[in-house]
């Protein structure tokens, strides 16, 4: 969906370049900007607003929140939780909460090796494969497991944690990140495939064909020739991978037991579930602030990546 | 340098023939155009040659060596795609150099043949850029680069001017025979444009449907093409064909349109001619428009026709008449200035007539 609005926009501006500019038509040109301005701001304030007041509240104290009439705004600003999660000894609060606090270095750490092993993972073996079903669509083989692996993106996650639970069990992999990684790459991967899938059908066949003639062999067109020019739907698909793996929670709960490969997600839920205190939950808001910074700064280093990979994907796709 | 012979080449994508027995034979330094219209499996006979497509059946040889299973890699061929497919994360330096790199030439030998073939396009100034950065003739030129620095057996040019504007593209005609005359390299070419494959060939593949339909040099395509088919297709504007009956009456050749008789002196016809007329033969008249003389003088005229439509063109200025319901066109000289509504009478030059058999379309 998200992709059909960007294109439409910009074809409606290109519709406006063409429109005739000796008539100034002022009113009515205002009229429409300010209504377009109008619903970019509605729905930024829509998909911000609960990020910007969990920011809002990370900097408050729990007598901020609960005090009546609310105040939107602590001022001062207060660091106290901050304090509490990076020099948990200093904080206030009881044991329970330092125990929690503890445990966030170890779930950071976990976090970001699942996150960026699931990323490696699915853009690997993802694009090759992409490649694949990208040039090779004529069989039924290939039509047939790419419906296939689509189809999975239809099952609902939670029909699959008993079994993986059972499986794991079995397989010794609960409590492991690398359990984790697994599961994840599961349900990421078909996702890689097909906005890589996309994006690869993008490139012209001749591409790869004149680097076969220059002396390249098939694999070596692949990863001297199509995936260089892949780049940017490669890091529009990692990033996404990134963020859906570094926010997972329920798999994450389900498969994990102790600090050997708890995640950011599973850790945070804990300040609400095992310290059982509403006066902790201001050092819960501070740690989803944190843990929120990763995809937050990938996001806007690689912005550029993400549209322009993405559109290229969807135009094809 | 080679010599590249197909024989029997076939290439079938489920029930589709895109290519039918195809025999031919490229000698050595060679220039020859695969010509005909999109869909008549010029360009698959093309990747088969490259390597890119497995021939279904039939051989394809190397100066005698069957090459058949060598991957494209192995064949030291160069080829120039219609859209160029420049690398378009590479600088224009590294597309030329790219299959050198590959085959581990030392480095200052590689500078060297990249300096000469960019000087040799005048795209020197340009090796740092991306192509992205080029303009479509300039990204042309790095294409035909990247072929240059190889020194390879053989060239194969699959439409590569179709991208480019008029202009640019009679340029780069002359610059692609001029290039091929100077190094002498066996070069296939493949293009829908007759005119490109005239100005360019020592011979001509004229194909339709996966089939070959002539093999010779463009003045013989030109003025004894093998069937009507060729004859349509190879000169421009179109060959006029007009359909009647023909046949051999007291030493006159009697030509039979609907409302038509034209009867010329049985000297015109060869032997093999005279003997397929006899009694009557049903047969396609062709005649080019030039071979057409065209004046106001209707009397001893062999058609008669009015000008429907005028196209002053510079050097010559083109007729579209009618004549016994059909259209023909033919060129006239342009101080003559006809006018559309004239009543005209042609003449048709009788030793540049054109019979094919009406059912089979081949030539008499």
């Amino acid at each position: 969906m998200a992709q059909t609005v960007v294109r439409k926009t910009a074809s409606a501006e290109k519709e406006q370049a063409r429109l005739p500019r000796l008539r100034l038509e002022v009113g009515e040109d205002f009229g429409k900007r300010a209504a377009l301005y109008a619903a970019v701001a509605l729905i930024a304030f829509w998909s911000l607003a609960p990020f910007l007041w969990l920011v809002v509240l990370s900097f408050s104290e729990i007598v901020d929140i609960v005090t009546k009439p609310p105040r939107f705004l602590p001022i001062p600003l207060k660091l106290i939780n901050y304090q509490t999660l990076f020099f948990p000894q200093s904080g206030l609060g009881g044991y329970s909460k330092i125990e929690q606090v503890g445990k966030m270095p170890s779930a950071f750490v976990n976090s970001a090796i699942v996150a960026i092993g699931v990323s490696l993972l699915c853009l690997v073996i993802g694009s090759v494969a992409a490649y694949a079903y990208a040039r090779y669509q004529r069989y039924f083989f290939h039509r047939a497991t790419f419906f296939g692996l689509i189809m999975t993106r239809m099952i609902p996650g939670l029909t699959l944690s008993i079994p993986f639970f059972i499986f794991y069990k079995a397989l010794g992999l609960l409590d492991t990140k690398l359990g984790l990684i697994i599961a994840y790459s599961s349900f990421l991967l078909p996702l890689t495939i097909w906005i890589m899938k996309g994006y690869i059908e993008g490139i012209p066949i001749s591409l790869e064909r004149a680097a076969m003639v220059d002396g390249c062999t098939r694999l070596q067109s692949l990863f001297k020739v199509i995936l260089p020019v892949c780049t940017p739907g490669m890091i529009a698909a990692g990033i996404f991978v990134f963020m859906a793996a570094w926010n997972e929670f329920y798999f994450a709960l389900i498969l994990t037991s102790t600090q050997n490969a708890q995640t950011m997600p599973v850790v945070l839920a804990g300040f609400a579930v095992h310290t059982g205190r509403v006066t902790e939950l201001p050092t819960l808001f501070a740690g989803s602030v944190v843990g929120s910074l990763p995809p937050l700064i990938l996001a806007l280093v690689f912005q550029r990546f993400i549209v322009q990979g993405l559109l290229v994907g969807a135009s094809k796709g | 340098m080679a010599k590249i012979v197909l024989r029997d080449l076939c290439k079938f994508f489920g029930d589709v023939r895109a290519v039918d027995h195809l025999n031919l034979e490229i000698k050595e330094g060679e220039f020859v155009t695969l010509l005909g219209p999109s869909g008549c499996g010029k360009s698959t006979t093309l990747n088969c040659i490259a390597g890119l497509e497995r021939p279904t059946s039939g051989e394809i040889l190397f100066d005698d060596r069957v090459v058949n299973r060598l991957s494209p890699k192995d064949r030291d061929i160069a080829m120039v795609f219609q859209d160029y497919a420049l690398y378009p994360h590479m600088s224009v330096y590294d597309n030329m150099a790219f299959s050198l790199q590959l085959k581990r030439m030392p480095k200052a030998e590689i500078d060297r043949r990249v300096h000469e073939a960019a000087r040799k396009l005048s795209i020197d100034a340009m090796l740092n850029r991306k192509p992205m950065q080029l303009s479509g003739g300039q990204r042309q030129r790095v294409a035909l680069g990247r072929a240059l620095v190889r020194q390879p057996v053989a060239f194969l040019f699959d439409e590569p001017l179709s991208n480019l504007d008029a202009a640019l593209r009679i340029q780069t005609r002359t610059e692609i025979k001029a290039l091929q005359q100077e190094l002498g390299i066996t070069t296939i070419y493949v293009t829908h444009d007759q005119e490109e494959a005239m100005v360019l060939s020592d011979r001509i593949a004229i194909m339709k449907d996966g089939t070959l339909q002539q093999y010779d040099t463009p003045e013989e395509t030109y003025s004894k093409p093998a069937n009507s088919y060729v004859a349509g297709f190879i000169g421009m504007p179109r060959m006029n064909f007009l359909s009647g009956r023909a046949s051999v009456q007291e030493n006159q050749v009697v030509f039979d349109a609907e409302s038509t008789t034209i009867i010329w002196p049985i000297s015109i016809l060869s032997d093999q001619q005279r003997e397929a007329f006899g009694e009557g033969h049903e047969v396609l008249l062709g005649v080019r428009p030039e071979d057409i003389q065209v004046s106001r003088e209707t009397e001893n005229a062999d058609v008669v026709a009015d000008v429907f439509i005028v196209e002053p063109v510079g050097a010559t200025t083109y007729l579209e008449l009618r004549a016994d319901g059909s259209n023909l066109k033919v060129s006239s000289d342009p101080s003559q200035r006809f006018r559309s509504g004239e009543r005209v009478g042609l003449r048709f030059a009788p030793e540049k007539l054109h019979w094919f058999d009406r059912a089979t379309g081949a030539r008499i």
